[in-house]
């Protein structure tokens, strides 16, 4: 072997020991051998930084778009190559027929005459079958997330996803509604509905019946025990939050979510959940402990505004409030409307902001330095503007969890005047009516990251998991 | 795993989360082997196409991500050659040999000289790295992204495709030096400084 192969063997050696160096995939031996190098001789260091350099232009890589169809389109992909394996079999078994049926015309004529028969039968179940089933179908998604009245009573127990003051439902359609129709007038409801919904309902009943029999039977039991729950309204509204906040993760996290047992996921949800509030409180300068005065304090205030706030408001926004099932809710839901600005305390009610006297005493109670900070704010109307920060923190706009099923006007309202530039209203304002509020209602859903459910998937944060940078803990 | 196991017993379900959670991963992954958004979902279903008709007969010996990256790589592979088949057909043969060093070089050149102070800009950069990705072999452009991307360690980059421990060492070694070579031109003209990238 001549000298220059020797030099090609002995670099590709090096650049191998290099590579893997960086990669972490050397053992301590080989590692401490590389290092000892790279301390004494200054063209390798040189040659481990033109590698690592030319790996992080990697990072420049732009990750290909993904349309937005392409699930759909893919599992009905699948759906088809199912359906057409399915007929398949059956068109088998009906040239078995025919030819065994071909024995007598009497037979056949009979045989069609059977079929025409059966299928008009079959027709009528299939729809009867439809109308008993559309509600498991309407709500497949967060019937399956709710998994059982079970994990849904621990969910409550656990205080998580029971946040009920904005869920007066504005669908129709509810579970419970839907379920109390009689099977004409979910026909008429079913033809009652848009296009885009009936195709929606498509797609979900493929993926019910996409299902097994024994997991179609599993849902119709819990349907029929949700229903039969005392508390169903509540446990109903728990379900469609966890699910409308399941959603809105991306399908790495949901699915490391999902495949802890119930009991094991409920802590862990608390546990994030409690991560979020103390970060938002954080960011707001206001510890939990203050923040449960305020709550307290709020609920004060309320009691002595009541009477004028019920008369202030819509007669069935008032009749939902009062049905509520106790005091504490409905305090806690009038605050909420309180401090909306549709309302507007501040511009069409100032009567209603709190007093000197209030505000001194919640300072009082607090810790001295969210008092200072309270009093630092200014007149009644920037403490109680100051209040409702921390109180958003708490309640968490941002991440968790997200109404996406009540997000209404004034929550978009207030995202376009307070959280939008100029700029991006004014390319806003070019869009009118529906398409306005879509394209402001995604610009909300993106601004938090993730909640519209399709956050960075594991490919978009490229080489920053945090699985990669355990594995490659190693680098210099 | 076991989502796969559950599509094997017919849920379309856990078909549909499957998708959900390895979709961005695919399409990226394709994207960079075969270079196009299009091609690189078409190929994506294709992908899922053959894990869905291969459900039956699936075994969880190995991870799914493995089974999956493998079925991608297979998928990628006719899909390139089909795509040289027809190159081959209609591009002429000086074409064919033209060195893609030159054009990373030139393309590096034609940028900084026509304009010498200026900076490329993130997507020139980006196709500056586009294309040294495809000039490397196929292989090793596959050993690259599965380690790159999806943070896959050499014991797994070895089962995706099929190589032994240490053959995938010398694969990978090779697609680094020679990435390092095809972008040292663009490096070394001062275009992109070490702390440029870093931040980015």
């Amino acid at each position: 072997m001549s000298q220059a192969d020797d030099n090609v063997t002995e670099n590709a050696t090096h650049d191998e020991s290099l590579v893997a160096y960086l990669d972490g995939e050397l053992d301590a031996t080989e590692r401490a051998r590389v290092e000892q190098r790279l301390h004494e001789d200054e063209k390798y260091r040189q040659r481990l930084g033109e590698l690592q350099r030319s790996w992080e232009l990697l990072d420049l890589l732009p990750s290909p778009k993904l349309s937005e169809s392409f699930c759909n389109t893919t599992v009905e992909m699948a759906v088809v190559i199912a359906d057409e394996r399915m007929r398949a079999d059956q068109s088998w078994l009906l040239r078995r027929r025919w030819l065994l049926g071909l024995a007598g015309t009497v037979a056949c004529v009979t045989s069609a005459l059977a079929s025409y028969a059966g299928i008009q039968w079959l027709g009528g179940q299939q729809d009867a079958r439809l109308l008993q089933e559309v509600v498991m179908i309407k709500h497949l998604e967060a019937l399956t997330h709710g998994e059982s009245v079970t994990f849904l009573k621990r969910l409550e127990r656990a205080g998580l996803f029971t946040d009920e003051l904005r869920i007066k439902a504005t669908e129709t359609d509810t579970l419970g509604e839907l379920a109390s129709k009689s099977l004409e007038q979910r026909r008429a409801w079913l033809h009652s509905t848009t296009t885009a919904e009936k195709l929606e309902l498509a797609s979900l009943q493929r993926r019910f019946h996409g299902r097994t029999e024994s997991q179609r039977q599993q849902l119709r039991s819990f349907v029929r025990a949700l229903l039969l729950e005392p508390r169903c309204d509540v446990l109903v509204g728990v379900m469609y939050r966890y699910s409308d906040w399941l959603s809105t993760l991306p399908a790495a996290q949901r699915f490391e979510l999902l495949e802890e047992a119930s009991e094991q996921r409920v802590a862990k949800l608390q546990r994030f959940i409690e991560t979020r509030r103390v970060d938002r409180l954080r960011a707001v300068n206001v510890s939990p402990a203050d923040v449960q005065l305020v709550r307290e304090w709020s609920r004060g205030l309320m009691r002595a505004r009541r009477a004028r706030m019920f008369a202030l408001m819509p007669e069935t926004t008032r009749q939902h409030v009062e049905s509520l099932p106790d005091e504490r809710r409905q305090l806690e839901w009038l605050f909420r409307l309180y401090l909306q600005p549709r309302f507007g305390v501040a511009r069409r009610h100032p009567e209603l902001l709190p007093t000197r006297q209030e505000l001194t005493q919640l300072a009082e109670d607090l810790s001295e330095r969210t008092a200072r900070s309270l009093r630092d704010a200014g007149d009644s109307r920037q403490q109680l503007r100051l209040i409702e920060q921390w109180f958003r923190a708490w309640v968490s706009r941002r991440g968790f969890p997200i109404e996406r099923r009540s997000l209404n006007l004034d929550v978009l309202e207030r995202f376009y005047d307070e959280e939008l530039s100029p700029r991006e209203r004014e390319r806003l304002d070019r869009f009118r009516g529906r398409r306005f509020r879509e394209q402001l209602a995604d610009r909300y859903f993106n601004r938090s990251g993730g909640r519209r459910g399709r956050g960075p998937g594991p490919g978009g944060e490229r080489g920053r998991r945090p699985q990669l940078e355990g594995r490659r803990g190693q680098r210099p | 795993m076991r989502l796969m196991l559950q599509v094997r017993d017919d849920n379309a379900a856990a078909f549909e989360e499957l998708v959900l959670r390895y979709q961005q991963r695919l399409v990226a992954l394709l994207g960079h082997m075969v270079y196009g958004a299009d091609l690189a979902e078409d190929l994506a279903q294709e992908v899922f196409m053959r894990i869905y008709r291969a459900r039956k007969t699936y075994q969880p010996a190995a991870k799914f991500s493995t089974w999956c990256f493998r079925i991608a790589q297979n998928v990628a592979s006719n899909a390139l050659r089909s795509k040289n088949r027809r190159r081959e057909y209609h591009v002429a043969k000086d074409a064919a040999s033209d060195s893609r060093i030159g054009n990373i070089e030139e393309l590096a050149v034609a940028q900084s000289g026509a304009q010498p102070t200026r900076q490329l800009d993130r997507l020139e950069k980006a196709e500056m790295v586009r294309t040294a990705i495809a000039a490397l072999g196929e292989r090793q452009r596959m050993a690259l992204l599965l380690s790159k991307f999806e943070g896959q360690s050499y014991a797994e980059i070895a089962e995706t495709m099929g190589l032994s421990l240490q053959a995938t060492k010398s694969l990978l070694s090779r697609a680094r030096v020679n990435l390092k070579s095809l972008l040292e031109p663009y490096m070394d003209q001062g275009e992109l400084p070490a702390d440029d990238v870093a931040k980015l």
